[in-house]
């Protein structure tokens, strides 16, 4: 929220920048480091188990948004294997095969949007080590009239910067091969 | 014909060049259908269907960075409710326009960056 001085000059709140940061940006990564670092005492996904396994699993139903994300990801990250859903119920049923580490999605799709795959993963046990982010062109007012999001979740509005995400999964990847230092695995012979 | 495709921008928000032909390729094939769609949700008038259509086709043009174009789609996405099928008509003949000129430029831009 930015607010007008008696000069005319606009100011922005502290408290929207701290609001921003809290979603997007260093608090937001401080967040996923400490739910990685949980991650060791919970259901190791069948992704992740060995250093050069990381799955990521993209749910969106425009296939040009989810061709650019995954050959940026495949280029940029080949440790990564992406695996593509059309909609939340299609996810539903690579969760549950995959068991992926990180899980990107859209909101806005039919028959299964991604709120409910949201609410689906974030009640599940089994799927409270994976990290979700969310990317959508719904603002915030569209997302709080239909329900939120977990305060887990990181989101990245559309359209869809590239160096946001690979930022993310640059730290994520770091964190990652951090998990999987041979101190916590069987060491090659 | 207008130049649809801003390469600069797509290094900026997108990725490499290399990217531009996985992506290019997957938007020229969505045309077809795109196009379809549009026109058979026009006819019926469907609000909903044509919405969620032009706000997918937005999306993709952001991504292969037809900036006019995903201009273009967002205005209508925007003003749909606010109009009747009589005042929609030229709307999606300007929009399917829009898609040939963007295949047009697509195709021509792929075709320059494959013989570098």
């Amino acid at each position: 929220m930015a607010v007008k001085t008696a000069g005319g000059h606009r100011r922005i709140l502290r408290s929207s920048l701290d609001q921003l940061d809290e979603k997007l940006g260093p608090k937001a990564m401080k967040r996923l480091a400490a739910a990685s670092e949980k991650k060791t005492d919970q259901i190791a996904p069948t992704y992740g188990s060995r250093l050069t396994d990381l799955g990521v699993l993209i749910v969106e139903d425009d296939a040009v948004v989810a061709t650019a994300i995954t050959a940026n990801l495949a280029k940029l990250y080949p440790e990564i294997a992406c695996l593509v859903a059309t909609d939340g119920l299609d996810a539903v049923l690579h969760l549950e095969r995959q068991r992926p580490s990180v899980l990107i999605t859209d909101l806005n799709m039919t028959p299964f949007d991604g709120f409910s795959l949201i609410k689906m993963v974030s009640s599940r046990p089994e799927y409270q080590a994976m990290s979700i982010v969310v990317i959508s062109g719904l603002s915030d007012q569209e997302i709080q009239a239909r329900g939120g999001l977990p305060p887990n979740v990181l989101f990245y509005p559309k359209p869809l910067s590239m160096e946001r995400l690979k930022g993310f999964f640059d730290a994520y990847v770091h964190l990652h091969r951090q998990q999987m230092l041979p101190s916590n695995h069987d060491t090659p012979d | 014909m207008t130049r649809q495709i801003d390469i600069a921008l797509f290094t900026q928000t997108t990725g490499d060049l290399d990217i531009l032909a996985a992506v290019g390729k997957v938007f020229l094939v969505q045309l077809v259908p795109w196009r379809l769609a549009l026109q058979e949700h026009s006819a019926r008038f469907d609000v909903l269907e044509l919405t969620n259509l032009v706000h997918r086709m937005k999306g993709s043009c952001h991504v292969v960075a037809a900036m006019a174009a995903a201009t273009a789609f967002e205005q209508a996405e925007n003003g749909l409710k606010q109009m009747n099928a009589e005042s929609w008509r030229p709307n999606c003949h300007r929009l399917l326009a829009l898609t040939e000129e963007i295949e047009a430029d697509l195709q021509a831009v792929m075709v320059a960056q494959a013989q570098r």
